[in-house]
């Protein structure tokens, strides 16, 4: 299997946030769902790939090839989709299509108007009148338009309404259907990345905390759930968060399968979704 | 970069049109007003110099589209060339513009005086001096980059005033920086037009400019966007 994204060791330091040696790879023709709290690092990431900022440490290659070294020919193969889409505000879609379309050689006009007119905008229409929605419509179209071969998304869904957020979605599978085509999407909407994403990485704090395929994570981990005095994190395998309430304890674990047979009938076991993850990991004492 | 240049000036139509006009106001009023070269020369390469880059470089802040540019399949080195070869290609049409201005019947300057060898080149040279400051900055710091140069001459001229009270007029080290710039000016203005001079004259622009455009490069490419 060919990767259409390896990021090895890739460091980005702010002040008061680190990415600390981010390392996954996406294969080609898959969904990768980045999934993280606010702040944990996804736009980073995404922004390193692009060489939207300069990385500290590591290494991103696109296709086999090294983003920086080779940039433009990279950048070609991507299509990328903003968390909030930038252009010229007084300048109509139709002149920014066509400012963009030569630089890329696979552009389809046609393709592009037929975007156009499927997400009801007109290419007279200036790009300040249009609505977050619409605005991440005409981006998606121009990101489709010239039959890239990466897609990359930081948060594509946010802010959208639910029908419009269904439709991108079902877009983004029929892409990956139809296609060859990768597409490596951030969001904090897990229930958007558990329909559509084949693999998902979870970062948090800057750090990555797995990379794996979405249906082992989801057959994988669980919540163990006991009384107040029954269970300890300890006793759970593989404990990766705990929440505790006045009713009892629950512990997000890695491992359900062995967490039953160890515990077995002392504690009541539920499949883990990536919101529950991400949750635990995040808010509920998470320990990696 | 040819693609870069169509995609600036193609997001930047109306804003050209809308510069055409007030340029077009200020550059009869200068001609009705001034009947001195060095006024014109100097007038025309400050307001062109300043103003050209301004609008261009302030559009993008303004939008915050410098994403978008930069996610684009080109470098970042051939994007600063592009807002150059830009930028240049606005203010020779404005220069040229301003001339022809200065050609109809009720304007005042005397045009035989600007329109020769060491004319042009002094109105270029000037327009470079004050775009070469100004563009490094804007591109790499937007508005922001404006407000440096301007609080950057304010803190120069509070400077001005705490030397001359530390060690008086004539003492004060900045006096001899100042006048030192101020005789560098006046040698250029007055320089005899002979090839030498008009070869070093022409050597100074394009040194201007090269240096520019090398630290609005490596600015951008250390801008975190």
């Amino acid at each position: 299997m060919t990767n259409a994204i390896e990021i090895k060791r890739l460091r980005k330091e702010y002040k008061g946030f680190t990415l600390e040696d981010a390392t996954f790879d996406v294969p080609e023709g898959y969904i990768m769902g980045l999934i993280g709290p606010n702040g944990a690092g996804k736009t980073t990431i995404i922004k390193l790939i692009m060489n939207l900022i300069r990385r500290d440490g590591g290494e991103v290659r696109l296709f086999g090839l090294d983003n920086l070294r080779h940039e433009p020919e990279v950048k070609a193969r991507i299509g990328f989709v903003y968390d909030v889409p930038r252009f010229h505000e007084d300048v109509p879609l139709g002149v920014i299509a066509s400012a963009i379309a030569p630089f890329y050689v696979k552009w389809d006009a046609s393709l592009f108007r037929r975007l156009l007119e499927e997400f009801e905008l007109g290419p007279k229409t200036m790009f300040k009148k249009l609505s977050h929605g619409q605005k991440m419509k005409f981006s998606l179209a121009l990101a489709l338009a010239h039959d890239a071969d990466l897609i990359l998304m930081d948060e594509p869904t946010a802010g959208l309404d639910p029908v419009f957020r269904f439709e991108l979605l079902e877009r983004l599978r029929s892409i990956i259907q139809n296609e060859r085509k990768t597409v490596l999407f951030s969001s904090h909407i897990t229930t958007d990345l558990e329909r559509v994403a084949d693999h998902i990485t979870f970062i948090h704090e800057g750090r990555i905390v797995f990379s794996e395929a979405k249906d082992d994570i989801l057959e994988t981990w669980g919540v163990v759930k006991a009384g107040p005095d029954v269970l300890q994190p300890a006793d759970v395998p593989e404990s990766r968060g705990v929440k505790r309430t006045d009713y009892g304890i629950e512990i997000l674990t890695s491992d359900v399968a062995a967490a039953r047979d160890a515990l077995g009938g002392r504690a009541v076991y539920d499949k883990a979704t990536l919101e529950d993850i991400m949750f635990y990991m995040s808010r509920g004492n998470g320990h990696a | 970069m040819l693609k870069l240049v169509r995609l600036e000036f193609l997001l930047s139509r109306r804003v050209l049109l809308t510069t055409f006009i007030l340029f077009s106001a200020v550059f009869v009023y200068l001609a009705c007003w001034s009947d001195s070269p060095n006024q014109f020369i100097g007038f025309v390469s400050l307001v062109t110099g300043l103003a050209i880059p301004v609008t261009f470089e302030g559009r993008e802040d303004r939008f915050r589209t410098s994403v978008l540019l930069c996610s684009l399949p080109a470098r970042r080195s051939d994007i600063v060339r592009a807002k150059y070869t830009m930028t240049w290609a606005v203010m020779a049409g404005a220069l040229v513009y301003a001339l022809l201005i200065a050609a109809l019947p009720f304007s005042k300057i005397p045009l035989a005086q600007v329109i020769n060898p060491k004319g042009l080149l002094l109105l270029v040279f000037f327009l470079s001096f004050f775009f070469a400051f100004q563009l490094p900055l804007t591109t790499r710091f937007g508005f922001k980059g404006i407000m440096i140069g301007l609080v950057g001459l304010q803190v120069l001229g509070v400077l001005g005033f705490v030397f001359v009270d530390l060690f008086g007029g004539k003492r004060n080290p900045l006096r001899v920086v100042f006048l030192a710039v101020e005789k560098f000016f006046r040698t250029i203005v007055r320089l005899e037009p002979t090839a030498g001079n008009l070869l070093l004259l022409g050597a100074a622009i394009v040194a201007l400019n090269a240096g520019s455009f090398l630290v609005a490069r490596a600015l951008y490419a250390r801008r975190d966007l």
